[in-house]
């Protein structure tokens, strides 16, 4: 097996972008990086002279089907499909129809992999990929594709294996040849260029926190863990009686953790973050010293952090400080965060892609 | 050219990690997974040294390379892997080195390159006089 060379990628900054409602994928030809979350669907393409990436709402809303709501669907150009008597409403619009009736939308992933209690899910990610790509301009083009590693503790929700499995299987009926990817590993080809991709890539997202030690860009150890941004939001919420939308609201607008919490959803915000990182520490420490998979690092190696979760102000200080509580086998030089942790995983896609593809 | 040093490892990742190291350090390697491919890359190639990853081995793949290793004398084998499994193997053999775990890639590429700097069977404290030899053999004295 040869050591996976990343490619070169520019240096600018990546441009981003939310996907408008109504507005088509543009076909570019080229490698494709995708980052298929629990709460975004993200993909990257490289422009020469930027990375382009583009992200969706992975969710869905559905209404009765009806020649009036057929009509307005249309005449908003708002991505949806049908099936049986219903119409299946994706991306943003859902958030706005949800919004509109009062209520949330529902999300076709859950805790990283597809939802077994969602029937249509794979049909609803495959819309809403198809807002952000369309077939490939060359047959065959090489789309990389993030995967969770396997959940340690609790047996997973659904099976890895499967998602991955559909995934790749939808994606090679577009025209593409598919990659999977660890998300963690992801990270560290985004992020670890510098390190000679020796280190620890993290990504903190809605479902799922994915871990991965990479030595010299081979992915010596990946695991997941299920709880992450969703987990939090569903106890403190569970905790104050708030409604978790209004949780994910504040903690994404307000949430300081380098400051001491005031009131009570601040509070305990601080109290299920500490969680999170405490619980993700413990099982770093746990699979580190069980594993005989570890090769000798004589240098300390970084920690790089990606992920919505991990965007709060304060957050880095935080997970660095619950670090000096724990014993690991190897010696962490640093932790960072991500430069865009929203759109890492995709761009550590594309870099892998770019790779496959030359 | 054929490359000097081979590894066997059916071991994916450390296998991968071994030859990127080795890569870096300059030396050119050939990766092999299955065993009868190794045998036919020790018989054609006559590595100056075998990288032996006994993680995920048969014991039947280990026996099948040492014996065919006992024809090399050019060849030193490097093993790697559970250090009360290698080192039985090395005590038994000569021109073998145990590198136990946790694999090591530095020691196994410093290892490599002093290998393939004084390969085994070559007596470099004496150097060859033919006059001399011929001399002994004719019994000339």
């Amino acid at each position: 097996m040869a050591a996976p060379i990343p490619a070169e990628i520019p240096s600018p900054p990546l441009k981003t972008s939310e996907k408008e409602i109504g507005a088509t994928p543009e076909i570019t030809p080229g490698p494709v990086g995708l980052d298929i979350g629990t709460s975004h669907i993200v993909s990257a393409q490289n422009r020469g002279s930027h990375i382009q990436t583009v992200n969706q709402l992975n969710a869905f809303f559905t209404v009765p089907r009806s020649k009036f709501a057929a009509n307005l669907l249309k005449q908003k150009e708002i991505m949806h499909f049908d099936k049986d008597t219903l119409f299946y409403i994706v991306g943003y619009a859902a958030d706005s129809f949800a919004n509109m009736f009062n209520t949330v939308t529902k999300r076709p992933i859950k805790e990283g992999i597809l939802s077994p209690s969602e029937k249509e899910g794979l049909a609803v990610v495959k819309a809403v990929v198809n807002t952000l790509i369309q077939k490939p301009k060359n047959f065959g083009e090489v789309l990389c594709f993030g995967v969770p590693g396997e959940p340690v503790g609790a047996p997973a929700v659904g099976s890895v294996v499967y998602h991955e499995s559909v995934i790749k299987m939808f994606l090679t009926r577009m025209g593409y040849t598919p990659v999977s990817l660890n998300e963690g590993m992801a990270i560290v080809l985004a992020e670890l260029a510098n390190d000679d991709y020796t280190g620890i890539g993290i990504s903190m997202g809605g479902g799922m926190c994915n871990v991965c030690l990479s030595y010299l860009s081979f992915p010596v150890i990946t695991f997941s863990i299920q709880r992450a941004g969703d987990y939090i939001d569903q106890m403190v919420g569970i905790s104050v009686a708030e409604p978790s939308t209004k949780i994910k609201g504040i903690k994404e607008a307000e949430l300081d953790l380098s400051r001491a919490p005031q009131g009570a959803i601040h509070t305990a915000l601080h109290i299920f973050y500490d969680d999170l990182i405490n619980f993700l520490l413990n099982n770093l420490q746990r699979v580190l010293a069980a594993t005989d998979k570890l090769p000798k690092i004589t240098k300390p190696i970084p920690i790089v952090i990606s992920g919505g979760t991990a965007m709060p102000k304060g957050f880095q200080g935080k997970f660095a400080t619950a670090l000096t509580q724990i014993t690991l086998p190897i010696e962490i030089s640093e932790v960072r965060l991500a430069s865009d942790p929203l759109n890492t995983t995709a761009k550590g896609a594309l870099i892998m892609a770019m790779t496959e593809a030359a | 050219m054929p490359p000097q040093v081979v590894i066997f490892s059916p071991d994916k990742l450390r296998g991968g990690i071994t030859k990127e190291v080795l890569r870096r350090a300059g030396i050119e390697t050939l990766l092999i997974s299955k065993v009868a491919k190794a045998k036919g890359a020790l018989v054609a190639d006559s590595p100056q040294a075998l990288v032996l990853d006994t993680m995920g081995c048969l014991p039947e793949e280990i026996n099948i390379l040492l014996e065919h290793c006992r024809t090399l004398k050019q060849t030193t084998v490097i093993l790697l892997g559970r250090s009360s499994l290698i080192e039985a193997i090395a005590a038994d053999r000569g021109n073998t080195i145990p590198l136990s775990d946790p694999l090591d890639p530095e020691l196994v590429a410093e290892k490599v390159k002093t290998a393939m700097a004084s390969p085994p069977g070559l007596n470099t404290e004496e150097p060859q006089d033919l006059q001399a030899d011929l001399i002994e053999f004719l019994r000339l004295e």
